[in-house]
């Protein structure tokens, strides 16, 4: 990866809540509780999620930095927002889990040499991982999941309509 | 431990943000970057490291929580100081990531069971690790952490011998691994 494509997803990382936040601008009560079909995640549930997964990545990325090949476990998200309940818990403040993950994370990445990039550790279920494959995991997963929110949104209307 | 003993420490846990907050708070960018020794951590370096502390610390109660039996690697707060470069970070971003993983982190230690409580990893360095081991620790983490931070301002004044160790916590029970 070359410094300036590295440079367009750390570009892309930093935007990602600005993103999210703008995908939930004006949802209602109930769309936000919607699903759009048994499985899929309601966008509480996708918020929840960005919580966790990014505050877990910015753990996995200081982990890459600081030990010599760590084990990265791998987590399954359906199990988690099962059981920490993603569909009945307050918003806000996963909101903010996920604005503050990011903006801490983004202060390292920032910072980070030629040889901070190649380092890496080995994910359970993925194999070798290094912090570039982190920076490619991680760039588009707010935007990623802004769209799956827009998606929602949009079946909602159809269905309402 | 009891319930009413959980209650406490957990209503602690949620305390620690703004402890942390009270210390820091109306502190010029001199005082928080004095040390009073080259070694010894200054109070940005406490506030990134509660940072990271208490980011690592939730992802290891969710993995307590979801995993059987997790391997909990350590976390050489050391290391990380240095490496992460705690002293010329801006420290709003930290002391947002406290309050928000704190929020999160209650919200789910308020619907635990008494099974859940009992759920037990493996840490690299200190062995079985336990709900209620991880409970003690993170309820009195950043209340430490606060403590430590107005002992600077009072050490860098004069008013005070700065604290022994450069984290604070040499031989302490709550050193960070």
């Amino acid at each position: 990866m070359t410094p300036a494509e590295r440079q367009a997803l750390i570009a892309q990382y930093k935007a990602g809540y600005d993103e999210v936040v703008r995908s939930l601008a004006g949802i209602g009560p109930d769309e936000r509780d919607w699903r759009p079909a048994p499985g899929e995640w309601s966008a509480r549930e996708v918020v929840h999620h960005l919580a966790d997964s990014e505050t877990i990545s910015g753990v996995r990325l200081r982990r890459l930095l600081i030990e010599d090949n760590p084990v990265i476990q791998g987590y399954d998200e359906a199990e988690y927002a099962r059981h920490f309940r993603y569909q009945d818990r307050p918003w806000e403040p996963a909101l903010r889990a996920f604005e503050a993950a990011r903006s801490t994370t983004a202060q390292l990445l920032e910072s980070m040499t030629d040889k901070d990039w190649q380092r890496r550790g080995t994910h359970t279920e993925s194999g070798p991982y290094s912090a570039e494959a982190w920076l490619r995991i991680y760039a588009d997963h707010g935007h990623v999941h802004a769209n799956q929110i827009r998606d929602n949104r949009a079946a909602w209307a159809a269905r309402a309509r | 431990m009891t319930d009413s003993e959980r209650i406490a420490l957990i209503a602690r846990y949620r305390s620690g943000y703004r402890a942390l907050l009270d210390a820091v708070a109306g502190h010029t960018a001199d005082a928080l970057d004095w040390r009073p020794s080259p070694e010894a951590w200054s109070v940005r370096d406490v506030v990134h490291h509660v940072a990271d502390a208490e980011l690592t610390g939730a992802v290891r109660l969710r993995r307590l929580l979801t995993e059987d039996g997790p391997f909990l690697p350590a976390f050489d707060e050391e290391v990380y100081r240095q490496r992460l470069g705690y002293a010329v970070r801006p420290i709003e971003p930290a002391l947002d990531g406290v309050r928000a993983v704190h929020a999160t982190t209650a919200e789910l230690l308020d619907g635990l069971t008494a099974s859940d409580w009992a759920r037990a990893g493996t840490h690299s360095e200190e062995g079985a690790y336990s709900l209620e081991r991880w409970l003690e620790f993170h309820a009195a983490h950043t209340h430490e952490h606060a403590a430590q931070i107005r002992q600077l301002h009072l050490a860098r004044r004069g008013q005070a011998a700065p604290p022994p160790h450069p984290s604070g916590f040499a031989g302490a029970p709550a050193r960070d691994r």
